[in-house]
């Protein structure tokens, strides 16, 4: 199985009713096993224009109650951003897998690659929370995506899976997928607990009590401007604009929680540990089986959460070195920055 | 019995005091009273400008997004939730510049839902530039020399692309908007209004200058004819006509294949899979299981 149609049945697996996406190698798999399987998995799909056309429509899917994803690659995401800045000022949650392929611009269309680590943690002007994934192999994308979606729920916030193409088109063997450990877990509010519904409401650890139009009598107010409680305009800069940046932080204390740390393999008496992400898992144990064959003692860690970072603190007296498909060691400068 | 009060926020209007804005808003509350709406079912989406304050002044659910990404929020929303009344309020600037191209492709996909144009040929809430709209040589606060291209011509453009209710309404006769809205709101299909909306702050006429220049069209327009509707809406000249300038039989709906081959629930409703339906289609993947093609065929670059 690929990771294009592991990544599409996890999400159908999560719930997920509605994709959007502008076809773009190596991502457009995921949109078309879902349209294929569209009677069996019941999820929407629609090729979208353009790419922000893809963006907004999932956030308007999931304004509306339903999960919601899009998919694209590097040059597609670039168009996305302002959008990934919108879900992240509405609060809306989305999925939007990144299949990295080379760039820059056109780059390499049909080839794999890294590149786009700090592009995906850093995208979205303003400041607000995400998480970014990067899976490690089909089995571990099926059940990172069925956590994107539960996560982005729960925290209201976009996550951005990063893949690439070798994860997309590559066939991987997987023995047995577990899908009974990968459930969906819904987040919405219950509207009949609720008296005077305001979206935005402030709570301790940020998150709103969360409900869509049509659902109740509650109605829902959403805006890209900075906004209050109701969802209405604010220039309140020192009073309401200054909580609801409290607020947001406050989610992103919660996401660093959810993180969990990089894998680790072999480091007990390990002189050298090489540090990888994303896909090329198999390869850097393979590379660290070339080391040991060849009498060094050597160890891997391996990230496949990246944003937040999670918490680690790497054993001292060890030689480290990442190993990534960029030029200017993207993980390595991240690593060294947090 | 719904009343205009019953379609009043507690949100504090921003616009200029007098503003022409303020007869669009009073045609939607009573639209909406007169069509029975419940807030709860309406759904108003916005962009960015003048115009798209409106959804907060109405008493409904409301999404403010992006500039000029009010349409592929709204078919989000429409798609997810057929059962809303999902409304697109925007402007010249909004729809046609910045969102030209979802404007375009809605025209494509016919979705259920009704796009309102505030049209002022100017970009209003950041003080005076032009609009895809502003007439040629007119000057605006960017534009100090005159505007040296052509403005586009939305209504003739929808009856090209088969949009099957297109209509231009005037800020300034909220009865006869208020009308148009109520037929725009209840047709099946797309439902596309241009209001002409003088802005009284930045524009270069008053509104008394577009009133001498609108007129109704009679009942001896026939909206159905869509050839003459497309020479109503490319006539040249001092006079603009207002009311339906086309009213068409139905096309095929956005996502009529979805509803009827899947569901027609909303999207929100549906509950996700069984494990054993997941785990049945993964059987599939085993060897000696149904084939499977390779990796995606086509798609080679962008």
């Amino acid at each position: 199985m690929t990771g294009n149609e592991a990544i599409p049945l996890a999400a159908a697996r999560a719930g997920c009713s509605f994709m959007a996406a502008y076809p773009m190698t190596p991502s457009t798999g995921i949109i078309t096993f879902l349209s294929k399987e569209q009677e069996r998995l019941g999820v929407f799909t629609e090729q979208a224009e353009d790419e922000i056309a893809a963006i907004n429509m999932a956030i308007g899917a999931s304004y509306c109650g339903a999960r919601a994803m899009t998919a694209t690659s590097g040059g597609g995401f670039a168009l996305m951003v302002e959008g990934l800045s919108l879900a992240g000022m509405t609060e809306t949650p989305v999925v939007i897998v990144l299949a990295q392929r080379p760039g820059p611009a056109t780059g390499l269309p049909t080839r794999t690659a890294q590149g786009d680590l700090l592009f995906a943690i850093s995208a979205g002007h303003g400041e607000f929370p995400k998480l970014v994934l990067a899976p490690a192999d089909a089995k571990d994308a099926f059940h990172q995506t069925v956590r994107a979606f539960n996560l982005a729920d729960k925290y209201q916030v976009p996550v951005v899976i990063s893949t690439d193409q070798f994860l997309a088109d590559a066939h991987f063997s997987v023995g047995d997928f577990e899908t009974d450990k990968a459930s969906p877990h819904f987040h919405l509010a219950d509207p009949s607990l609720i008296e005077d519904y305001g979206r935005y409401r402030i709570t301790r650890e940020g998150v709103s009590p969360r409900l869509y139009p049509g659902q109740s009598e509650h109605l829902v107010c959403v805006d890209s401007d900075e906004h209050d409680e109701k969802g209405h305009i604010t220039e309140n800069l020192a009073g309401t604009a200054k909580r609801m940046l409290e607020k947001q932080m406050a989610k992103d204390k919660g996401l660093k929680k959810e993180v969990r740390p990089p894998e680790e393999s072999g480091l007990g008496d390990a002189e050298t540990v090489l540090i990888g992400w994303g896909s090329s898992r198999g390869a850097v144990l393979e590379a660290v089986d070339l080391l040991k064959e060849d009498g060094k003692r050597a160890g891997m860690i391996h990230f496949t959460e990246l944003w937040p970072l999670p918490e680690y603190s790497f054993p001292k007296g060890k030689s480290y070195w990442t190993l990534e498909s960029n030029q200017s060691g993207q993980l390595a400068r991240l690593l060294r920055s947090e | 019995m719904l009343s205009e009060e019953d379609y009043k926020s507690d949100a504090e209007i921003q616009w200029c005091p007098g503003c022409p804005n303020f007869g669009i808003l009073q045609a939607f509350r009573k639209a909406f009273a007169e069509l029975e709406k419940r807030p709860r079912d309406l759904c108003l989406i916005s962009g960015i400008g003048q115009a798209a304050k409106l959804p907060h002044y109405v008493r409904c659910n409301a999404f403010s997004g992006l500039h000029g990404r009010a349409l592929p929020v709204a078919l989000g929303v429409h798609v997810t939730n057929p059962q809303l009344t999902t409304i697109v309020v925007t402007g010249d600037g909004d729809c046609y510049g910045e969102g030209g191209n979802h404007f375009l492709h809605a025209l494509r996909r016919n979705p259920d839902i009704t796009v309102v144009v505030h049209n002022n040929e100017i970009y209003a809430l950041t003080k005076g530039r032009a609009s895809p709209t502003t007439p040629q040589g007119e000057k605006r606060t960017l534009q100090i020399r005159g505007v040296d291209i052509s403005p586009l011509n939305m209504p003739a453009l929808a009856i090209v692309h088969g949009c099957t209710f297109v209509a231009r309404g005037f800020a300034g006769e909220v009865d006869h908007l208020k009308d148009i809205l109520v037929q725009a709101i209840r047709h099946k299909g797309l439902s596309y209004v241009d209001v002409i909306q003088p802005c009284i702050t930045w524009g270069t006429h008053p509104v008394n200058w577009y009133k001498e220049r609108v007129y109704p069209l009679g009942e001896d327009y026939d909206s159905a004819d869509q050839r003459a509707a497309l020479d109503t809406a490319m006539a040249a000249g001092d006079k603009t006509p207002i009311g339906i300038l086309y009213q068409g039989s139905t096309r095929s709906l956005f996502a009529h294949r979805f509803r009827k081959e899947v569901t027609e629930r909303p999207l929100n409703m549906l509950a996700p899979p069984a494990v054993e339906k997941i785990d049945g289609i993964l059987s599939e993947f085993r060897a000696g299981g149904a084939s499977k093609d390779g990796p995606d065929p086509g798609h080679r670059g962008r």
